[in-house]
């Protein structure tokens, strides 16, 4: 049907590039190298190099914990725990012995307060001081001579 | 106790290192080497390809500086992305036919013209370079690339590349993304309508035909 067609479209085939603009262009691309990527950063060796360093980091972190730095080292010592627990009761004990000595002078100075101002408040001191009111009660002899000028 | 030799496997022995050196690398060889930065891989790549893709962009620009710049172009990231390919079925031309097609699509993006060889005159049309003298003669010739041009970008890939070409359908429909029966459909109604655009172009086409 279209055959007639199809080979006037065959006949196409001849056409070509010029032969100055292929060797031109040629040139330019084999001259350089594709900038997208290095030509050495290959997908193997990125995979590698990402291997290699997975390992370093566990290496490193595995000989972080086995062998402890100085600091650390020097926490784990017996004898400066054993320092540090002593210094720590000793600091209690001072503690413990202010506190009392504190509370011994708290106490007397309450004490002192109740004497001074409550004690004319307290029930036998009142008793006793209505007690030596009561005593007073006897006729003077002053009152009497002068109730009798007056009558 | 000597060793001992025969003729043939002297001469065998003997010509190894000319063999070796004559040794013609197939097309995957070729594009692995490039893939590891191997220019010269790439320039036997290019040679392979070159003409092709030329005349495929040719045919769709219909100028022949247009189509220097966009070969040019399109080898040029065909070498910075080489190391994408991948071979899945896909031949390595369909897979610079595609980055052309693209190529070109960008090329009349951008440019937003497009040369109507209505337009111009027989007389430059022939004077291009890169079109056989033959051809300038064949007035039909210039009327199928006329038309040619003239149609959509889907039925000019298939035309170009199944009669220009001669690609096989099967390469065809990986070029385009499509299966092959929906190109042989498209390549019947290109096929078509390329008809119906020569004979509309052909000055007193009724009057030549009596």
């Amino acid at each position: 049907m279209h055959e007639d067609l199809i080979t006037q479209l065959q006949k196409l085939n001849a056409l070509s590039p010029d032969p100055a603009f292929i060797r031109r262009t040629r040139a330019a691309l084999v001259g350089r190298q594709p900038r997208s990527v290095p030509s050495w950063l290959t997908q193997p060796l990125v995979q590698s190099v990402g291997a290699a360093f997975v390992v370093l980091a566990a290496a490193a972190t595995s000989s972080f914990f086995a062998s402890p730095s100085l600091v650390l080292s020097s926490s784990l010592d017996a004898q400066s725990i054993a320092k540090e627990l002593r210094d720590v009761v000793d600091i209690q004990v001072d503690q413990i012995r202010y506190e009392s000595q504190g509370s011994a002078i708290v106490k007397t100075s309450i004490q002192e307060i109740r004497n001074l101002e409550t004690g004319d408040l307290r029930t036998d001191l009142l008793n006793t001081e209505l007690g030596s009111f009561a005593g007073d009660t006897a006729p003077d002899p002053i009152d009497a001579l002068l109730e009798q000028i007056t009558r | 106790m000597t060793k001992c030799y025969s003729f043939e496997r002297y001469i065998a022995l003997r010509n190894e290192p000319y063999r070796a050196s004559f040794h013609i690398m197939s097309e995957e060889e070729l594009i692995s080497s490039a893939q590891h930065g191997d220019a010269r891989a790439f320039g036997q790549l290019y040679d392979t390809y070159v003409a092709r893709i030329y005349r495929f962009i040719l045919l769709k620009v219909s100028n022949r500086h247009d189509a220097e710049d966009l070969t040019s172009q399109v080898f040029g990231s065909a070498w910075e992305s080489i190391r994408r390919f991948e071979f899945r079925g896909f031949p390595f031309s369909s897979w610079l036919y595609r980055i052309a097609q693209n190529a070109v699509i960008d090329h009349y993006r951008t440019t937003r013209h497009h040369e109507d060889l209505e337009s111009v005159p027989d007389e430059v049309l022939a004077d291009r370079p890169g079109w056989d003298e033959r051809l300038d003669r064949d007035r039909d010739l210039m009327l199928v690339r006329s038309a040619i041009a003239d149609l959509s970008p889907e039925h000019q890939t298939v035309l170009i590349l199944r009669f220009i070409d001669e690609r096989s359908t099967k390469e065809i429909a990986l070029t385009i993304g499509k299966s092959e029966g929906a190109v042989r459909v498209i390549q019947h109604r290109a096929l078509k309508e390329l008809r119906q655009k020569i004979d509309a172009r052909r000055p007193h086409h009724t009057t030549t035909e009596a």
